[in-house]
């Protein structure tokens, strides 16, 4: 209440009054009776201050009158005097209104121009081309005021556009644009020939540019020409197309007949980290590892708290035992594994896309403790190469 | 307020253990510290200076003594008062 009071005096404004005379407690008696509300009172026996509503000043007068004390209004204090101190003085009245109206004048011009959506384009062209159309720093809004002209305008400026908008938020502009998709470039190519990278037979052809020189079943030798880029008129293309061959690859590996395996005997350390940024600290498990192998595995945590994210992991790391374990491997385990290296073997020579058809063991003998095979591999591949036509 | 009326308001109040404040025109006074005076129910200011207030009760007075006394706000039945408060008074004139 006390609060709401004085912001209320502050904004009704009011009096500071001196009251003289002996019947200043009748006075304060009488102006109670009369709904005055007078408070900060301070002051002697026969001269007293106090503060008035500036709206109760004027019912004073009856009461002094009745209580037989002389009244003197003082200070005055609030908003009402304020203003008409204020109004008073012409050199501030002046500035207040050149204020008003400097912010009314800076409000009606763009002090700020933002692009967004753009992928390849720079800003700064479309700010250029922006600027051009008279939306710049400092341009006057009224001048926006027909955005789908000046979209449109904008749109002729920059042919690499396929939309653009102009929207006006208070004193900044954003430009949102759209870009065209770039259209696919082709590239002329200069005559040339697909001829085979590789020996093989023929699988599938399929010619795009040139004319086919091999069929299907054709056994291809290394630099044979596949598709010629010469034309039976005699003009010549960039020969183009796709050639699949059944290549075959003969690998010959050696796998150890006694594998080691890793195995784990189950005891298992634990650490605990937490991880600042990345600055780990260790929490617990402080005990050195006692086993003489052994395996280490590392989970990172995030931690939340109520959804939020906290820059600080939890990180938890097992060191598990194991031994290694010697195994001696069967025939089919053996063989299995000479096939899988052999896969590994034929994918290193194989280009992009050829496809393992089938696998043949040629030879396979196990001797001093190893297994030795030779595997033969068919993959289906493409081995066209292209070769320029020199004249 | 006449003598039935009076009694029989303070019957009800002992009667109903309700603060004899709440329901009869006696005075409350809450001093903090030294510094701070509340009365409610005061009838009106008898005297007034910086260093001595007198207010009139319904029956009776109270004195206020001290130094640099303000009248912080007053109402026809609420006043507070700051300033050094030495001395709070009660004179009850019925006795």
């Amino acid at each position: 209440m006390m609060l709401g009071k004085r912001l209320w005096m502050a904004i009704g404004g009011s009096v500071e009054l001196t009251v003289i005379g002996p019947g200043v407690e009748s006075f304060i008696n009488r102006a109670l009776e009369q709904g005055i509300r007078p408070w900060m009172i301070y002051g002697g026996q026969t001269k007293v201050m106090m503060h008035v509503d500036l709206a109760d000043a004027r019912k004073l007068r009856p009461v002094a009158r009745a209580s037989r004390v002389k009244i003197r209004f003082g200070k005055r204090i609030g908003l009402p005097f304020f203003i008409g101190r204020a109004l008073r003085r012409k050199a501030f009245l002046a500035g207040f209104c050149v204020f008003v109206l400097l912010i009314a004048l800076a409000s009606t011009l763009v002090w700020q121009v933002d692009v967004v959506g753009l992928k390849n384009l720079s800003p700064q062209s479309v700010l250029q081309a922006a600027k051009e159309l008279g939306i710049d720093r400092g341009s006057w809004k009224g001048k926006l005021s027909n955005a789908d002209e000046l979209q449109t305008a904008l749109l002729d400026k920059l042919p690499e556009l396929a939309w653009a908008g102009i929207r006006v938020h208070g004193m900044k502009v954003t430009i949102e644009a759209v870009e065209k998709v770039p259209p696919v470039k082709t590239i002329p190519l200069a005559a040339q020939n697909i001829v085979a990278a590789k020996r093989g037979t023929v699988v599938s052809l399929f010619v795009t540019h040139g004319s086919a020189q091999i069929e299907r079943g054709t056994v291809v030798e290394p630099g044979q020409v596949l598709i010629s880029g010469t034309m039976q008129d005699g003009k010549q293309v960039a020969a183009e197309g796709e050639i699949k061959a059944s290549v075959w690859y003969v690998s010959h590996v050696e796998i150890p007949l006694i594998a080691v395996r890793k195995t784990l005997t189950g005891p298992r350390l634990r650490r605990d980290y937490v991880l600042f940024g990345n600055a780990p600290v260790q929490v617990t498990g402080y005990s050195a590892i006692p086993y003489k192998q052994y395996e280490t595995r590392s989970i990172d945590q995030e931690l939340q708290i109520r959804g939020w994210m906290v820059p600080v992991r939890v990180r938890t790391v097992y060191y598990m035992e194991y031994f290694d374990q010697k195994v001696q491997l069967t025939s089919q385990e053996a063989e299995g594994r000479a096939m899988e290296l052999t896969k590994a073997d034929v994918e290193h020579h194989v280009e992009k896309g050829g496809q393992l058809t089938s696998q043949t063991v040629l030879q396979m003998k196990a001797e001093h403790g190893k297994l030795y095979a030779t595997v033969k591999s068919d993959v289906v591949e493409d081995i066209g190469r292209s070769e320029p036509i020199t004249p | 307020m006449s003598d039935w009326k009076q009694r029989a308001r303070e019957l009800a109040a002992h009667m109903l253990e309700v603060p004899q404040d709440a329901t009869m025109d006696v005075p409350r006074v809450i001093l903090i510290g030294g510094s701070h005076l509340l009365v409610e129910n005061h009838r009106a200011i008898v005297e007034f200076s910086g260093t001595k207030v007198r207010l009139s009760l319904t029956k009776g007075e109270l004195v206020v003594e001290g130094d640099q006394l303000v009248v912080k706000t007053i109402l026809p039945d609420e006043i507070s008062i700051e300033g050094k408060i030495a001395l709070v008074r009660y004179i009850d004139e019925s006795r």
